[in-house]
């Protein structure tokens, strides 16, 4: 997996792409903790280049939200392609998480 | 005539392993036309359930997992088979998917997607080997489709 990040609003946004999975998700883990903490906490997810999320991904995901509403950042998540959707949906995600269909929706 | 292709398989207990197999039963899929969302969610019950196996059987890394599945025209079915100490993966109680992100925990939601996606999950000790088995019929519920709106 690959990881793109650039300046977005007032924060940054983050685009991981490939597969967000057991083998990826300690370095995704460890790439938006640094972008959170360098950025005020306001980070865009984009997951318009991911192909795959599993439970290991989706902890990513929350440890990422929970570190940013504990420092009264932002957090927002777009570009949810199918199977990410699915998985956001089973989890509850799709109720704890702020979730944009595209960058230009989202206001960090 | 259905169409299935049964496997017998297996792989070392290290989660390198796991994208690799799980791409392989990705391309048989394919190659036996069946429905691409089947073979998905087939691919991520395996995958939470042999990397809860790697992570919590304390097994080497060359210790090897069984995995013995059919893939159907009329549906999908998986068994995996490890060494490690007894372990009941259904045993845990349910995650709480309704809780406010303060007081989500991680950990849980593997088998909590098993559970969901499955028609068929079992868990059995026999001898020195944990098996559990997965199985879902084509077009069965258990699911939502990957396309339904949210409802909540």
């Amino acid at each position: 997996m690959r990881i793109v990040e650039e300046p977005f609003g007032k924060g940054v946004v983050v685009k991981p792409i490939g597969r967000l999975d057991s083998t990826t998700a300690p370095a995704a883990e460890q790439t938006i903790r640094d972008a959170l903490t360098r950025s005020g906490h306001r980070l865009l997810l984009d997951m318009a280049e991911l192909d795959y999320v599993s439970s290991a991904g989706l902890r990513v995901v929350l440890a990422a939200a929970k570190q940013s509403t504990a420092a009264n950042g932002r957090f927002i998540v777009c570009e949810l392609r199918p199977q990410v959707r699915q998985v956001f949906e089973l989890s509850g995600f799709t109720r704890i998480i702020t979730i944009v269909d595209k960058r230009a929706d989202a206001e960090l | 005539m259905a169409t299935e292709a049964i496997r017998s398989t297996r792989i070392r207990a290290a989660s390198v392993e796991v994208p690799k197999l799980l791409a392989r039963i990705e391309a048989e899929g394919r190659d036996a036309a069946l429905p691409e969302q089947l073979v998905a969610e087939l691919c991520l019950c395996l995958d939470e359930l042999l990397n809860n196996v790697i992570d919590h059987a304390g097994l080497g890394d060359e210790t090897t997992i069984e995995l013995n599945y059919r893939l159907g025209s009329d549906g999908v079915a998986a068994e995996i088979v490890d060494p490690g100490p007894p372990f009941d993966p259904l045993a845990r109680p349910p995650v709480d998917i309704d809780a406010p992100l303060d007081a989500r925990v991680p950990g849980g939601l593997g088998i909590h997607f098993v559970r969901t996606l499955m028609d068929e999950v079992a868990y059995e000790r026999r001898g020195s080997h944990n098996r559990l088995r997965i199985a879902k019929r084509r077009g069965a519920g258990g699911s939502p489709a990957i396309s339904s709106p949210t409802t909540s």
